[in-house]
């Protein structure tokens, strides 16, 4: 079987959309955020971290997708009651399964929640030590915008956005951090990172090397399809118990905006920041920043 | 079994500074009627005994004639400015040696702390072809010129013009003109040994005339270019590398047709996509049909100024159509397409501590490069048992297939790069920056930091 594909970046860095195109490949299959190495095994995950039931609806969506051929009530009922019965199963054995059941294509798979911490992506790194990794990287100042943006639509995400783990700027210093640190003693080529603005705004461009480096397909077929990530199983709401699994944006609005696309900016790092008390991003975020191509 | 005896074999030909333990840095050589010319840097020259020079090859007595000494002028108060890479790196107390020159206001000093670039070049007002060798200048970069070898005359105004020009780093000759690039900025407040008051290049057709006109709109019209580093003629092209903080260097072209301002065109902008760790172009050769681009960060392994790295180098290849390929270094996307390095070896060489490639010479068929590697301030830092590291130089025959020649440099971790390779009727010279002093400076706790001072010269045949 191939090896995954992980795309990593802190939230709201468009790794959703991202994770769409690239997974309606026909050589791959984008999955909805799973959350899977936030534990050892299925028990630590659902009883643990997934217990939150924003984090296990991924989960249960791809199962009852790929368990019923479709995502209802009922299916994901059953995909509760199949996780029940296999809380003993490590999180490698259960990915294994996922793999299994999508076939020989590459399981394309984001969840946030992954680079919250050393160990989760420690853990990642230990059970897939080969996978690919994209590092998608977006503006710290737009990102905490889009953060802020998406706190204020949902009242459930303000009520856990408390101190200062919930600055956005903090975050994404940190998610990156955590993911430089892990990734910079892998081979040569197998993390890549590529800023989110410049890979949309030319996906003729990118995504045909994302395709070269992943060795599949760069057909003009292939990229048809990676171009209509609406098609995806999961760019959806999901049924009732499974609603989510993604970012509620993209599952609102899945399809390619080339307006909007065409929108997307990177203001300078010295601009003060539309959040807090207005003013400009640190030292060291703008440091970081610089590293991945911001100025 | 062949391919062994290609490698050269070296014999160190000058050691502890030709006789000058103050002189640190071999920053230029040149082949001038048939004999090898050295140029020599100080980190601290406070007096004529620590004045820089100009060296001379006797290959036949295997001895260093010196052909130039600095002459001693006057103290002014921009020699004992504070050099900003050290003072970001060391703080103020260690960055200005030159802070307690001679005694102050009123004594003397040498007028130049190095020579940086040498080149032959017949000009309109020369006979025959002369060498000019650009000066490291605290009252403004000077060229100098010789006909004979032996005596070295000035032309043209301190900075043509701009005192505040430290030094100029290339002297390049292109179509029957002399280019040059400003490197360095010094001020009565501080000394920056890299970054230039203009990313400026000038051109003359005249060096003895001393008349230099500008080749190109300052940072070829993008203001994040704070200086032009490094030039090169290539594919009957010329080429010119830029020092860019904000996004990585720059490389850009001309066929310098008809009068300057010439018409530049831009073939590689932010840092060949790896941004600012590509900070800047530090050599530039052609072998083999393409241009070969050298960058990384031209600090003590940082940018302590601009806050940027550690990282490890990289070397592009430059093709006369504009395309570029990743030689050596990080695998990336780029508007050019997909870039995996050409050699299969990662930035630096595989070796995190290479952090520029600091020269690339062409010698009987093969591609040599220098790099700067300062693994020993790590250890040090670190507090390693043994202090261990020092420049390295690789070859290749096809551009893309590397073997290392020098490692350790050459046996003393002080000698941290090799800045001058030149191919001499000898053999492949190569010059040493030497940097016991500072490893001296960083080790004072500890026994086993005394190395070998003194730049040295090797001969590879």
């Amino acid at each position: 079987m191939p090896e995954p594909l992980f795309i990593l970046c802190p939230p709201r860095s468009f790794s959703s959309i991202v994770c769409g195109i690239v997974g309606q490949h026909p050589q791959c299959y984008g999955l909805p955020e799973l959350n899977l190495f936030l534990a050892d095994d299925v028990r630590g995950l659902w009883h643990g971290p997934m217990s939150m039931p924003i984090f296990r609806d991924g989960l249960l969506r791809a199962l009852a997708e790929l368990h019923d051929g479709e995502q209802t009530d009922d299916t994901v009922m059953r995909a509760r009651a199949w996780i029940t019965a296999h809380l003993d199963w490590d999180t490698r054995k259960l990915f294994d399964h996922l793999q299994e059941l999508v076939g020989p294509r590459i399981l394309v798979e984001k969840s946030p929640s992954i680079v919250s911490r050393d160990d989760y992506i420690a853990r990642m790194l230990r059970i897939f030590p080969d996978a690919n990794i994209l590092h998608l990287t977006r503006h710290p100042a737009t990102n905490g915008e889009s953060i802020i943006a998406l706190r204020n639509r949902f009242d459930a995400l303000q009520a856990v956005a408390r101190g200062p783990a919930a600055d956005p700027e903090r975050m994404w210093n940190r998610c990156h951090e955590v993911i430089l640190k892990a990734t910079s003693d892998l081979p040569l080529g197998q993390c890549m990172r590529i800023k989110g603005e410049t890979l949309l705004s030319d996906l003729d461009c990118y995504l045909t090397q994302i395709c070269e480096w992943l060795d599949i397909d760069t057909s003009r077929s292939a990229f048809d399809a990676m171009m209509r990530p609406e098609t995806s199983p999961y760019a959806r709401p999901g049924p009732k118990g499974a609603l989510r699994g993604n970012d509620p944006n993209f599952l609102s609005n899945p399809a390619i905006d080339q307006a909007r696309l065409a929108r997307i900016n990177s203001p300078s790092l010295e601009a003060s920041v539309p959040w807090g008390d207005g003013g400009i991003l640190s030292e060291r975020t703008r440091k970081l920043a610089m590293r991945f191509g911001y100025h | 079994m062949d391919a062994l005896f290609e490698i050269p074999s070296f014999d160190v030909i000058g050691a502890d500074g030709l006789g000058r333990q103050s002189a640190t840095t071999a920053h230029a050589m040149a082949v001038f009627k048939g004999q090898l010319y050295l140029a020599t840097g100080s980190a601290v020259a406070r007096n004529a005994r620590q004045a820089p020079r100009i060296m001379r090859y006797d290959a036949a007595g295997q001895r260093w004639v010196e052909v130039y000494g600095s002459p001693m002028v006057a103290a002014c108060a921009r020699a004992a400015v504070p050099d900003r890479q050290l003072a970001a790196a060391l703080g103020e107390t260690l960055s200005a040696p030159g802070r307690n020159a001679g005694s102050g206001l009123g004594s003397e000093v040498p007028r130049d702390t190095g020579y940086a670039s040498m080149v032959v070049f017949q000009g309109a007002s020369d006979p025959e072809p002369a060498l000019y060798v650009s000066t490291m200048s605290r009252g403004g970069a000077l060229i100098l010129r010789s006909t004979d070898g032996a005596t070295f005359e000035p032309v043209g105004e301190p900075g043509f013009g701009s005192p505040e020009i430290f030094s100029f780093r290339t002297l390049t000759a292109y179509k029957g003109r002399l280019y040059a690039v400003p490197a360095g900025t010094v001020t009565d407040e501080y000394l920056d040994r890299f970054v230039a008051p203009a990313a400026d290049v000038y051109v003359t057709d005249d060096p003895a005339g001393g008349v230099w006109r500008k080749a190109a709109e300052p940072g070829f019209g993008d203001p994040l270019n704070l200086s032009v580093n490094t030039l090169c003629a290539a594919n009957g092209r010329l080429y010119a590398g830029t020092h860019n903080p904000a996004l990585g260097f720059q490389v850009w072209t001309t066929e310098a047709t008809g009068e300057a301002p010439f018409t530049w065109t831009r073939v590689i902008d932010e840092g060949a996509s790896r941004f600012q760790r590509n900070l800047v172009v530090t050599a530039m050769a052609e072998f083999d049909g393409a241009l070969y681009v050298g960058g990384g960060l031209n600090g003590p392994g940082t940018d302590p100024v601009h806050d940027i790295g550690p990282a490890a180098c990289e070397l592009i290849r430059v093709w006369p159509d504009g395309r570029w390929d990743l030689v050596v270094g990080e695998p990336r996307f780029s508007p050019q397409g997909l870039k995996v390095p050409a050699s299969m070896t990662g930035p630096g060489f595989d070796d995190f501590f290479n952090a520029a490639i600091v020269s690339l010479c062409v010698h009987e068929g093969a591609l040599y490069l220098g790099t700067h590697q300062w693994e020993a301030f790590q250890a040090i830092e670190n507090g390693a048992g043994e202090v261990v590291g020092g420049a390295q130089l690789w070859r290749s025959v096809d551009g893309e297939t590397w073997e290392i020649v020098l490692e350790d440099g050459n046996g003393n971790p002080a000698d941290v790069a090799y800045p001058a390779l030149a191919s001499t009727p000898f053999g492949l010279a190569v010059g040493t920056q030497n940097q016991s002093l500072l490893l001296r400076l960083a080790g004072r706790d500890r026994k086993d930091t005394t190395f070998p001072a003194g730049l040295s010269v090797l001969i590879g045949v």
